[in-house]
């Protein structure tokens, strides 16, 4: 079969190829593709399903791809003036529109969100800066609805004003506090809390003329954050229901005691422990151990502990080793692993990575780490 | 242009089009993808008719286009061959898009993005032109 090839001289514009996988076809058949523009500046692009996020790289190249679509001529050209060089007659007719010099190649990855362009709340009067919405933020951020929503409240971010931002750990805290206390004071299932419930016990307690800065987006941020859905009950009510995690709502309270009382000179862990448990509200019940503290604090002297934050801990695995020894000599390496493990990105297993930088021994059924 | 969905409105029926369809170079929405691993040169401008004794330009839609060659193809045996011009010919094949490759156009005026069509085949010509003897 053979066709007349043609090209325009006025070649369209705005056309891309897209390298579509499988997952990308599978979303494609299912439902709505979001193509997001990150950024004005960069070109940043990426593609958003419901539940699945790629990020996009343009693939330069230096080959003729035409793409052509067949057309049937006005004013049909006499066969004497096209030279088939012995081919048959040509039976149809095809037009180059465009010619492409790269090609989108699509990478699967997991939802990110760029917290640092968000305002963060403390809960004060103060104006918001950034004064993105919620929506406005979503387009800017590399992230499927799905992972979006999973990944927000996570973090702590809230709608306030209007506006999205990010709640501060004090003021998430705080929130927490007050939502503990109120759902003891009007006899709250803390295994199965309704958000608006709390919000409404919340606003009843604000006086008449003060704001209210606990609103019911930042109890639907500090309940999800704090507590994961249960299955629906047989109340038949529509509102989703959260039970409480203890254990994480024991952390928080832990770190925030180790940041106030052994930030600056290591406290004994008995006296720790009383001002771990005066941190909870009056006859709340939550069951205590320091090592649910692990990754956050050194014991520099014998059953004596000190606030260490990660963040002021070096990158380098090596000198952070080092300066572990320094505040420690010898640690359980139970306690040792969250201070570490982020530094192993190789993914090695944790036993190998630390016998890299450091001695590991048994002692009895424990093992401790010590300097080389 | 921060965030738009991607129109697929032309597609419904393609997508459920089985993904190992057999070879074909014109997709059901009548498009070709030809991919010519060098330079492929052809008239930028129209001339007189008066010059052009081939009728090799002709208006199409208000469209000015230029027959550049003739183009033969087999799909059985996947052979393709594109003599340009006068003097060269090409020898080529058709292949498997591997991933297949979506046609996005992109309208900044409208602030859309439409999926067009789906290539899952394409013409490629590998090899240095060869004379017409």
């Amino acid at each position: 079969m053979s066709v007349n090839l043609y090209n325009t001289l006025s070649p369209e514009t705005g056309y891309k190829l897209l390298q579509l996988s499988d997952e990308l076809i599978d979303a494609f058949q299912k439902g709505s593709v979001k193509f997001k523009a990150l950024s004005n500046n960069t070109g940043d692009v990426c593609l958003c399903s419901e539940d699945k996020t790629w990020v996009i790289k343009q693939r330069n190249h230096s080959n003729t791809v035409m793409m052509m679509n067949e057309f049937v001529p006005n004013n049909g050209v006499p066969e004497e003036k096209i030279n088939t060089f012995g081919l048959s007659k040509p039976s149809a007719d095809w037009a180059g529109f465009m010619t492409l010099d790269s090609e989108l190649e699509p990478r699967l990855v997991e939802g990110a969100i760029d917290i640092t362009q968000l305002d963060i709340y403390d809960g004060k009067d103060v104006p918001l800066r950034r004064r993105l919405t919620l929506q406005e933020f979503k387009d800017m951020c590399p992230c499927s609805e799905r992972e979006f929503v999973l990944r927000w409240l996570e973090i702590g971010g809230s709608v306030v004003q209007g506006f999205a931002c990010l709640l501060s750990e004090r003021f998430v805290l705080k929130a927490l506090h007050i939502i503990l206390i109120s759902c003891m004071a009007e006899n709250l299932d803390i295994d199965s809390l309704d958000i608006d419930q709390v919000a409404d016990a919340l606003k009843n307690d604000v006086k008449e003329g003060e704001p209210n800065y606990f609103t019911h987006e930042v109890v639907t941020t500090v309940i999800n954050k704090f507590g994961t859905k249960v299955e629906a009950s047989d109340d038949n009510t529509d509102q989703d229901r959260f039970k409480m995690n203890m254990p994480l709502i024991a952390r928080w309270y832990g770190v925030s005691a180790l940041k106030k009382f052994a930030a600056k000179e290591p406290i004994s862990e008995d006296e720790f422990m009383i001002q771990w448990k005066a941190q909870f509200p009056p006859y709340f019940h939550c069951d205590l151990d320091i090592n649910m503290l692990r990754g956050y604090f050194v014991r520099p002297l014998k059953e004596k502990v000190r606030y260490m934050s990660r963040t002021t801990l070096s990158l380098d695995p090596k000198e952070r080793f080092k300066q572990l020894f320094h505040w420690q000599n010898v640690w359980g390496q139970d306690d040792i692993i969250p201070f570490i493990v982020e530094l192993n990105t190789k993914n090695m297993k944790v036993d190998t990575f630390i016998m890299k930088y450091a001695r590991r021994k048994r002692v009895g059924n424990k093992f401790i780490v010590s300097a080389r | 242009m921060p965030s738009v969905d991607i129109s697929v409105n032309q597609l419904v029926d393609i997508f459920a089009e089985d993904r190992v369809a057999p070879p074909t170079v014109i997709t059901p929405l009548g498009h070709v993808m030809i991919e010519i691993q060098g330079d492929l040169q052809h008239p930028q401008k129209s001339i007189s008719p008066e010059l052009d004794t081939d009728s090799r330009f002709i208006q199409h839609e208000g469209k000015e286009l230029v027959r550049f060659g003739i183009l033969s193809y087999d799909l059985h045996s996947k052979n393709v061959t594109l003599f340009i011009g006068n003097k060269q010919r090409l020898v080529g094949t058709i292949i498997k898009v591997n991933p297949p490759l979506g046609l996005l156009k992109f309208d900044k005026t409208a602030g859309t993005v439409d999926l067009r069509d789906v290539i899952r085949y394409k013409i490629i010509f590998k090899n240095r032109p060869l004379p017409i003897m």
